[in-house]
């Protein structure tokens, strides 16, 4: 067994922009979020300015949280967790920081483009092809460093967390540049490089991978790091992680169809794309009960430690959206709830729940690693925890109720077999569900607003010497 | 629960900044569902077609766009075998259906009379026409009663107007009420008063109000323009003002016209206006001031009533003096392409029926 490295030798600087930058970027895109969601229950709120209309701001928000906040998240988690993890600094360390660079200057890009209705129009993959390339790039450059840096590791296993991360990165780089195929015609402007249902089948290949190895398979490597780390407790289960690291790895490649139920696309497709999501429940929940099991033996630090329970919960809600995903996956389910908002509630309890919670929890756990110190205030984090919390489930329930409202008011007929409802009573049902959303919405923004505040106030604490060291136990 | 999850034994051995893996077996009862989730997306391939084969392709019509387009091969799957749909077993193509498609352009079709219209065996698209197919059963009764009824037959018709009033909810609701609002009350739009649409509750009519007139105006569509100082450049500022005061007068009532144009009311003060209104006005809003309709100026359709209450785009005085000044236009588009007739029928109906139905052309 090696010894593990002096801390000093690891790189703190990158994870720390990165932490910093990914908590500024939940801010701006729930800001964001918080105001498409009060434009859709006020429409009054664009003020006739198409330049910040609903759908202008969407792929803003979409973006800016995804690959913003979720991007940050990944490149400061991954940079941390594979320095600590292979006992080995980082490879490559001006590449890791051209990485950072272009990602960063990419958001910028997207800030400014898609507001002016620039876009390839393709969800989860909107920003021209120009922006798509510096993306492209940064990932690659990361995937060298990570790469790099775990050949260099101390000893001869590699770590699940490490697994994890590196399907991603491989994954992505494959899926991002075939749905990003076009041919530019100038720098607003671009065709897609496929037609018809094969655009929509590359499309969604890409955008059910993205949720699959983005916002999935890497946040579950940050998971199998920070929880056992965070919790000071093993792995449940060695063979379970790697049964389902497998099995999830496999199946989610073929699910992308589910997206498009009952369209151009061949029959047998979708069924096949069908049958395959029902299969991911079980692969799926092996890394939540992987994760809720290493807990075992330290469940009392439920009680006392918030930053658990965000991780906690976060496994709760992916197991919760993991199960949800494959219902709406068969097509009688997904006859009632596509189209509708019931999607957008799965989304975000996949998103808020499990996304942005494992997010904070592994966030405020390399804060206080990093500058070896206690946050400026508990209380402020247990506030933030439940102020997101609630915001969550607001926004959550909020949106399943709206969501199997439309749906049964849109495939209403009466006795003479004539619908019964317009689209337009439909959308104005919507309304008390859109304002309590909003509102869902606003409190996940407060959270972030606090949890900026509290980490500006550790971080200066620090600098002026006026801050409480980690305690021993905790930096083991 | 915590004794097999002892971090002093039971390990793999392997360790990484502090963490360690157990060598635990998953759980038993993910262990089932994991197989049990293999088993079922086995049968479910089994059952359903689902599996790419290299068993022929077939053509078949694209049903949105009427394009010949190739199905790849596939598995038909068990439910081909216990359940195939009607459409499956019935539809076949005529030829009457093909020539229309080949009169359309589609002059590469290489489908026969005979062949199947959809992709054969069970599809879950399949199972949703047949859904739709029986919904549309349970209605198709009264639509074939429909198309052989007039308007004012329907009307008399207790069963049959209550179902053309319910399918008409969201025929309006879907088409009409973006620019006539959601109960046919049309919009005042006092900021843009261009972008104002008309009641079609009252009995104000623009083109007219009985159901042929207005079947009529959603088939064609209707374009009616209103000329800036009613074409008349001659006119001054001082003029238009006092026409402006002149038709609000009118629509007040302190001054009134008799069909031959001459004032019974408000002689003393609107002489003048009256005689630039009948030089320049009259040949579209015809010598009384009632409009094109009702005081049969039939130069011109559409041209409003300006002797009633009701406005097309307001009536204080800035937005009269506006409209006289620089002109409206008003349009409202052609269904003939986007409903089909006994639709049209339907919502003539029911514009009738919103309570300013004429029952006949009111001239005649
Ligand atoms: C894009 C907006 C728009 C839509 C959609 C629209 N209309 Fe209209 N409609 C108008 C306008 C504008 C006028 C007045 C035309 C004019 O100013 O001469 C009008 C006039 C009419 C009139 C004549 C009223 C009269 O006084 O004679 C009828 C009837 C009518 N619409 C029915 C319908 C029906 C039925 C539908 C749906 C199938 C419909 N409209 C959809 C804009 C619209
Ligand atoms: C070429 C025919 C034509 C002439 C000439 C004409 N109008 Fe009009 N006017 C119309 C039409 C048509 C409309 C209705 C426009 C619409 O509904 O889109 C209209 C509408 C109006 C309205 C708006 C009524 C309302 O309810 O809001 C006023 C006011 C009016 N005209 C006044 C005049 C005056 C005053 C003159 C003479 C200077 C005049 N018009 C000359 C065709 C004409
Ligand atoms: C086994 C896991 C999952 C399956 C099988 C699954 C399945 C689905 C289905 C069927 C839809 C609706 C498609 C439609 O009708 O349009 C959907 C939408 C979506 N899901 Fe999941 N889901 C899973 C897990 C997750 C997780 C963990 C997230 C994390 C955020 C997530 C994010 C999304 C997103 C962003 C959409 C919206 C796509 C759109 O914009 O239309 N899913 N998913």
């Amino acid at each position: 067994m090696s010894t593990v490295a002096a801390k000093e030798e690891y790189n703190y600087d990158i994870v720390k922009f990165c932490v910093l930058t990914g908590i500024v970027m939940g801010v701006i895109g729930t800001a964001v979020g918080t105001y498409i969601a009060s434009e859709l229950a006020y429409p009054w709120l664009n003020l006739d300015i198409a330049e910040i209309s609903f759908g202008r701001l969407r792929p803003v928000h979409t973006n800016t949280v995804i690959f913003g906040f979720g991007g940050f998240l990944l490149y400061g988690a991954g940079f941390y967790m594979v320095q600590h993890s292979t006992h080995a600094r980082l490879r490559f360390e001006k590449l890791a920081w051209a990485a950072v660079a272009l990602w960063l200057i990419s958001m910028i890009c997207m800030w400014i483009t898609l507001p002016l209705g620039m876009t390839q129009s393709k969800e989860y993959h909107e920003p021209e092809w120009w922006i798509d390339l510096m993306m492209a790039v940064s990932w690659v450059f990361m995937t060298i460093v990570y790469l790099a840096t775990i050949a260099n590791r101390k000893m001869s296993h590699i770590y699940i967390a490490n697994w994890f991360f590196m399907t991603m990165l491989f994954m992505v780089t494959y899926i991002f540049t075939f749905n990003g195929m076009c041919i530019p015609v100038d720098m607003t402007f671009s065709y897609s490089a496929y037609a018809g249902i094969h655009d929509a089948m590359t499309q969604w290949w890409w955008g059910h991978n993205a949720v699959g190895f983005f916002l999935t398979a890497g946040f579950i490597g940050v998971m199998y790091y920070f929880v056992p780390k965070h919790a000071n407790r093993p792995i449940y289960s060695y063979r379970l992680s790697v049964l389902h690291f497998w099995s999830l790895t496999f199946l989610y490649v073929w699910v992308g169809a589910h997206h498009l139920h009952y369209t151009a696309i061949p029959d047998w497709t979708l069924s096949l794309g069908a049958g395959m999501s029902v299969a991911l429940i079980f692969p799926s929940w092996g890394g939540m009960i992987n994760g809720m099991m290493t807990m075992s033996g330290a469940w009392d630090k439920l009680r006392t430690d918030p930053v658990m329970r965000f991780m906690v919960v976060a496994l709760a809600f992916y197991g919760m959206s993991t199960f949800e995903g494959p219902l709406m996956g068969t097509k009688s389910v997904n006859a009632l709830s596509h189209y509708t908002d019931w999607t957008v509630g799965h989304v975000h309890s996949g998103a808020l729940g499990w996304n942005a919670m494992i997010a904070i929890g592994a966030m405020y756990h390399m804060i206080t690693r990093m500058w070896n110190t206690e946050m400026a205030s508990a209380k402020l984090i247990n506030m933030h925890f439940w102020v997101h919390l609630t915001g969550a489930v607001l926004y959550i329930t909020a949106m399943w109720g709206s969501g199997v409202l439309q749906g049964l008011m849109w495939r209403a007929f009466d006795s003479y077999g004539n619908l019964v409802y317009t689209f337009a009573d439909s959308v104005a049902a919507m309304h008390p569900f859109y304002a309590l959303r909003a509102f869902g919405g606003f409190l996940v923004f407060v959270g972030f607003c606090i949890m900026l505040y509290n980490t500006l106030k550790t971080v200066s604490a620090v600098k002026a010497g006026s801050n409480v060291a980690l305690s021993a136990a905790a930096k083991a | 629960m915590s004794d097999h999850n002892d971090p002093n034994d039971n390990s793999t051995g392997h360790e990484w900044d502090g963490i360690r893996e157990l060598n635990n077996p998953p759980p038993k009862w993910w262990a089932w569902g994991f197989y049990l989730g293999l088993t079922f997306v086995t049968l479910y391939y089994i059952i359903y077609p689902s599996t790419p084969l290299n068993n022929g392709f077939q053509k078949v019509i694209n049903g949105v766009t009427g394009m010949e387009v190739l199905v790849d091969g596939h598995s038909k799957g068990i439910m081909a075998m216990v359940n195939s749909n009607p459409y499956y077993k019935g539809e076949t193509w005529t030829q009457a259906e093909i020539d229309g498609f080949k009169a359309k352009g589609h002059a590469e079709l290489s489908i026969k009379a005979g062949d199947l219209k959809y992709q054969d065996g069970w599809t879950a698209i399949n199972e949703m026409r047949d859904d739709v197919a029986d919904i549309e059963a349970v209605r198709a009764g009264y639509i074939e009663k429909l198309a052989g009824m007039s308007a004012q037959q329907i009307i008399a018709d207790d069963e049959m107007r209550n179902f053309a009033l319910g399918r008409a909810r969201v025929l309006f609701g879907d088409n009409c009420a973006a620019c006539h609002g959601s109960g046919g009350q049309g919009t005042l739009n006092k900021a843009h008063p261009g972008n104002s649409f008309p009641n079609l509750t009252d009995d104000d009519w623009l083109y007219g109000g009985w159901t042929d007139k207005i079947a009529e105006t959603i088939t064609e569509g209707r374009e009616a323009e209103m000329p800036a100082k009613g074409g008349n450049d001659e006119l001054t500022d001082a003029n238009v003002d006092s026409l402006a005061q002149f038709v609000v007068a009118l629509s007040e009532g302190s001054a009134a016209l008799n069909d031959d144009g001459n004032l019974t009311r408000g002689a003393s003060t609107f002489a003048s206006a009256n005689v630039l209104f009948q030089e320049t006005c009259a040949a579209c809003h015809s010598a009384s001031g009632k409009g094109s309709l009702i005081g049969s100026a039939d130069s011109y359709g559409g041209a409003a009533n300006l002797t009633d209450s009701i406005w097309r785009f307001g009536g204080d005085m800035k937005t009269v003096r506006d409209t006289i000044a620089n002109g409206r236009k008003g349009t409202m588009p052609s269904f003939a392409e986007k409903l089909d007739e006994t639709s049209i029928k339907i919502l003539a109906v029911r514009i009738h029926q919103f309570g300013g139905g004429m029952n006949s052309d009111p001239t005649e």
